[in-house]
This record gives structure tokens, C-alpha cells and sequence, in this order.
């Protein structure tokens, strides 16, 4: 699951936003939404499988809260190509050289 | 607002083996990805490799134009997904006046207004990505 998919459906996407305004247990979140319980669950699950939210046990509740980070994919494609293309281009010169001594 | 990487590279040997790197699919492999590119306009064709962090290592691309010897368009959308990531790589080939290629690559199209980022970033996020308690949703 990355970030993509994890916010591609509108129920998790709500429920991450929810999240962005503070900690929620599974069931302030059941409160909120028009969605059953373990609806809300399996998004929870998504969206931690995507890097985007974070849980924190206390007795018998876990609380969820965004990941701060996870958004990051998002906006830093051109700084990982970036990288990419510089380390692709050095392999692609190291070939020339080989071809070139054939 | 769209934004390229813009890189020029000197490369050893004419650029008719440049050309040979670029659209020989077992060539190409070796220095970027496993692919099944042919140079033909329209050809669709795909990158694969490890996926990597959020990367799924999967590109899609299409033959968009073929000059051989001097230019190849591709379209080149993945990453994460086909609508987040929607770009062209170009490649343009020169011969240097002393031997040598100098390729010069763009990577178009990235683009910071992409509907579901925008929609769950508030201003200044891209900048402080920690600081979450500063992120409003309207």
C-alpha cells in the first residue's frame, strides 16, 4: 500500500484529514463518520500500511495520529529523480567506456 | 506549475552507440532498467525494477518521438501512480567537435498542483513537512 493508493478512497481520505486536527481512537472515529467500526478499522489499517498515520497504545484504547512524514512522496519526486538520473547517467557512461574499448 | 530536470552529459563514443544505449532494450537494462522499448512512435512500453520506498518500480511509457541518432521523446508516468506522476524524458544527442556525445536529457513535467496533494497540504507544508500542527484543511 503506498501513499497513493492509501488516499485514493474518500472515507480514508476524510478520516486522515480528521486525523490532521488530532489523536482519535477507532471509535471517535466510528462517532464521526457514517462507517462501521471495523470500516473505519480496515482505513486505519490502510493508511498505516501507507506510511500516513502512527498508533500509540494507552490501557485499553489505541490512539491514531498522522505521520508527519508521509505526505513527503507526494512532493519530492523531482529531488529523487533528480538523484536518479545523475547515478543512471554515470552507469550509462561506464558502458560507453566498454563499448568504446570493444 | 510544471517544473523539468534539465542535465547535460558527456559521454565517450559517437552518437550512433548513444543511440544503442538508449533503444536497445538489453543495453538500456544494463545502465537504467529492464524495459521492452523499441523506437517506434506509439510503441508502449515499460520500466520495471525494485520497488523502492514509495516507488511500486514500475513506469509506463510511450514512444512519443524518434529522430535516430539525435532525439527520443518518451512519455514517462508511474511512480506511485499513473496520475501523480505524469512526465516526458527527452533525450537529445550532439556529436562534440572533438569526439564524444553530449547528451543532454529532460525530464518534464512534474508538477506541484496535483489535485490530492494540494487538497491535503496546507501552505507551507512542502517546506515543513514536521510541522503538522501549522497544516489547516479547509
Amino acid at each position: 500500500m503506498d501513499v497513493f493508493r492509501a488516499l485514493a478512497d474518500p472515507t480514508r481520505r476524510a478520516v486522515f484529514e480528521q486525523l490532521t486536527r488530532g489523536e482519535a481512537t477507532v471509535k471517535d472515529l466510528t462517532k464521526r463518520f457514517a462507517v462501521s467500526q471495523p470500516a473505519i478499522s480496515q482505513h486505519l489499517g490502510a493508511l498505516r500500511k501507507g506510511g500516513l498515520v502512527a498508533e500509540r497504545r494507552e490501557g485499553k484504547f489505541t490512539y491514531y495520529r498522522v505521520e508527519p512524514t508521509g505526505l513527503r512522496p507526494l512532493v519530492n519526486w523531482i529531488e529523487h529523480y533528480q538523484a536518479f538520473w545523475l547515478d543512471r547517467l554515470a552507469k550509462l557512461k561506464a558502458l560507453m567506456q566498454e563499448l568504446e574499448d570493444e | 506549475m510544471s517544473k523539468a530536470i534539465e542535465v547535460d552529459y558527456d559521454l565517450p563514443g559517437p552518437p550512433a552507440t548513444v543511440w544503442r544505449a538508449l533503444t536497445d532494450p538489453k543495453l538500456l537494462a544494463s545502465w537504467l532498467m529492464e524495459n521492452d522499448i523499441k523506437a517506434e512512435v506509439g510503441h508502449r512500453f515499460m520500466f520495471r525494477s525494485k520497488p523502492m520506498g514509495d516507488w511500486d518500480g514500475k513506469v509506463d511509457c510511450e514512444v512519443l518521438e524518434v529522430v535516430p541518432n539525435e532525439r527520443l521523446v518518451y512519455s514517462w508516468r508511474g511512480g506511485s501512480g499513473r496520475h501523480v506522476l505524469d512526465t516526458t524524458v527527452t533525450w537529445t544527442l550532439a556529436a562534440k567537435p572533438g569526439g564524444g556525445t553530449r547528451l543532454r536529457l529532460v525530464h518534464a513535467g512534474f508538477t506541484d498542483d496535483n489535485p490530492m496533494a494540494y487538497e491535503m497540504m496546507g501552505r507551507g507544508w512542502r517546506d515543513k513537512t514536521g510541522a503538522l500542527a501549522e497544516l489547516s484543511l479547509a
